[in-house]
């Protein structure tokens, strides 16, 4: 079976699937497609497709911590205490932050009170919070145990709680990035698909401690570009961080699990092909080359 | 995916703002682990901060639109696990013939339709992706690009190396199979 050279008019003469049934694949690879509105002989796959793309759990966003240690020592945050800051950057003046302020904060809150009620249930209510509890089908727990090392049906270490009953479950980001969060689940809100606003709200869920608590959460995060904004809210440009990031400057709350010294990983040598990452889609293409410009 | 504001949150992050990366790394985190939890289980969470500290080495010269940018972070993961284990997919994958008569002999009860509907509303993300991986390698990955990578069939092609033809072929048959099995399985509806 020659799986190359085979072009998307040749398509159709494939013996399977049908014409129709190719299209509904489609749709369901696409995401455009909700398992309810799947026909019935491809529910099963539908519900399958959907449960990938479940909003995370805590385990998935647990890395943040280290992540943003590096992030802080790569990309220079400015203002950081005991922190040259901008160190690695053409500092160009923030103005896409203050243009990102503009887009992004006014609408927040009156966003919140609006939406969160009725997402929160749609949230919790789904199959979402059982994703990880282990409530799975037996067969199909144990197959994706052997496949993927999966926890077993029942015991799993540290088992996560089932994230939905709104137990305050220690955010496991910093104030700043629960800022991103909630802006995230704005952008979600305006422009994803049900399953994308899902994930930008179990984020918020995960860091807010509880769905009853994301509009309170989101209308008290701190606005993080504060302080590095000059002339913003907070008048004070040039003072590090303590006031950005109110409560704790450094270490999110959900430690890193590696001591999060440096970039452990020796991330090789320039790769020698950063540039590749847009191999892609025409533009964006080959810049982010010779990577590592600090080191 | 961010949507309109990705150029603006982008830009933001490439000027150190944190927030701004806190989005853009908890918009693709989840997923980046879902995929390589189905190439690499062993080395997911390694290999994803992996890919994060390249990806935040090389982000202040990146320039693109989110599927560009999606594109790279899986790229830049996929490289990693070529290099880190040197055979994508060493794990061999169960074999179709054998997985019914696996799932069926632990599922006395899901023939009857209660069953599967109670199935189907507890099938959780693990287990999916669990069966996802027991799919040939090239189905699976191409299925995990498209489906929770959010990555269109050219991007995909480009990603791996194919034609837009043969990911879509692999696409279908692995849904195709996916369908099947669980249909073996007595998760119908």
């Amino acid at each position: 079976m020659t799986d190359r050279g085979v072009s998307d008019s040749d398509m159709p003469t494939f013996p399977w699937p049908t014409r129709p049934e190719a299209q509904a694949l489609d749709a369901l690879l696409s995401g455009n497609c909700r398992p309810e509105e799947a026909p019935a002989d491809l529910r099963p796959v539908a519900e399958v497709l959907a449960a990938l793309q479940a909003p995370p759990d805590r385990r998935e966003v647990a890395g943040w911590g280290q992540v943003l240690t590096v992030y802080r020592e790569i990309a220079g945050r400015p203002g950081r205490p005991g922190q040259p800051g901008r160190a690695s950057q053409p500092a160009r003046p923030g103005r896409p932050r203050s243009r990102r302020l503009r887009l992004i904060a006014p609408p927040l809150g009156a966003r919140f009170a609006a939406a969160s009620g009725a997402a929160v249930i749609a949230v919790l209510g789904g199959g979402a919070a059982a994703a990880y509890t282990g409530s799975l089908p037996g067969a199909l727990q144990k197959i994706a145990h052997e496949a993927i090392a999966a926890p077993r049906a029942r015991e799993g270490p540290a088992a996560p709680t089932p994230q939905g009953t709104g137990h305050p479950a220690g955010p496991p980001v910093t104030g700043a990035a629960a800022y991103g969060l909630c802006n995230a689940y704005q952008h979600a809100e305006e422009h994803g698909n049900a399953s994308q606003r899902s994930v930008a709200f179990r984020n918020l869920v995960n860091a807010a401690g509880g769905a009853d608590q994301v509009t309170a959460y989101c209308a008290s995060v701190p606005h993080p570009g504060a302080t590095s904004t000059p002339g913003l809210r907070v008048g004070q440009a040039g003072s590090p961080a303590n006031a950005s990031h109110g409560r704790k400057p450094t270490t999110p709350p959900g430690k890193p699990t590696k001591p999060a010294g440096k970039p452990s990983t020796p991330p090789g040598k320039p790769t020698a092909s950063p540039g590749k990452p847009t191999a892609s889609p025409g533009n964006g293409g080959g810049n982010g080359n010779g990577n590592g410009p600090g080191k | 995916m961010i949507g309109e504001d990705f150029p603006a949150v982008l830009a933001a992050a490439q000027q150190g703002d944190e927030a701004a990366f806190a989005a853009l790394w908890h918009d693709g985190q989840p997923a980046l682990l879902r995929y390589l939890h189905v190439l690499a289980p062993d080395a997911a969470e390694d290999i994803a901060a992996e890919t994060w500290t390249h990806v935040v080495r090389g982000l202040a010269r990146f320039r693109g639109t989110e599927q560009n940018w999606r594109a790279w972070l899986f790229t830049t993961a996929r490289r990693r696990v070529i290099d880190q284990t040197r055979q994508l997919m060493r794990r061999p994958a169960t074999s179709l013939e054998a997985l019914p008569d696996l799932v069926l002999a632990d599922l006395p009860g899901l023939r009857s339709p209660d069953a599967a509907d109670l199935a189907l509303e507890n099938l959780g993300t693990r287990a999916a992706m669990g069966v996802i991986a027991s799919l040939p390698p090239m189905q699976a990955e191409v299925i995990m690009l498209r489906v929770v990578a959010g990555l269109d069939t050219e991007t995909v092609a480009q990603l791996l190396g194919r034609s837009t033809g043969a990911i879509r072929v692999a696409a279908h048959r692995g849904l195709h199979r996916l369908a099947g099995l669980l249909a073996e399985a007595g998760v119908t509806r």
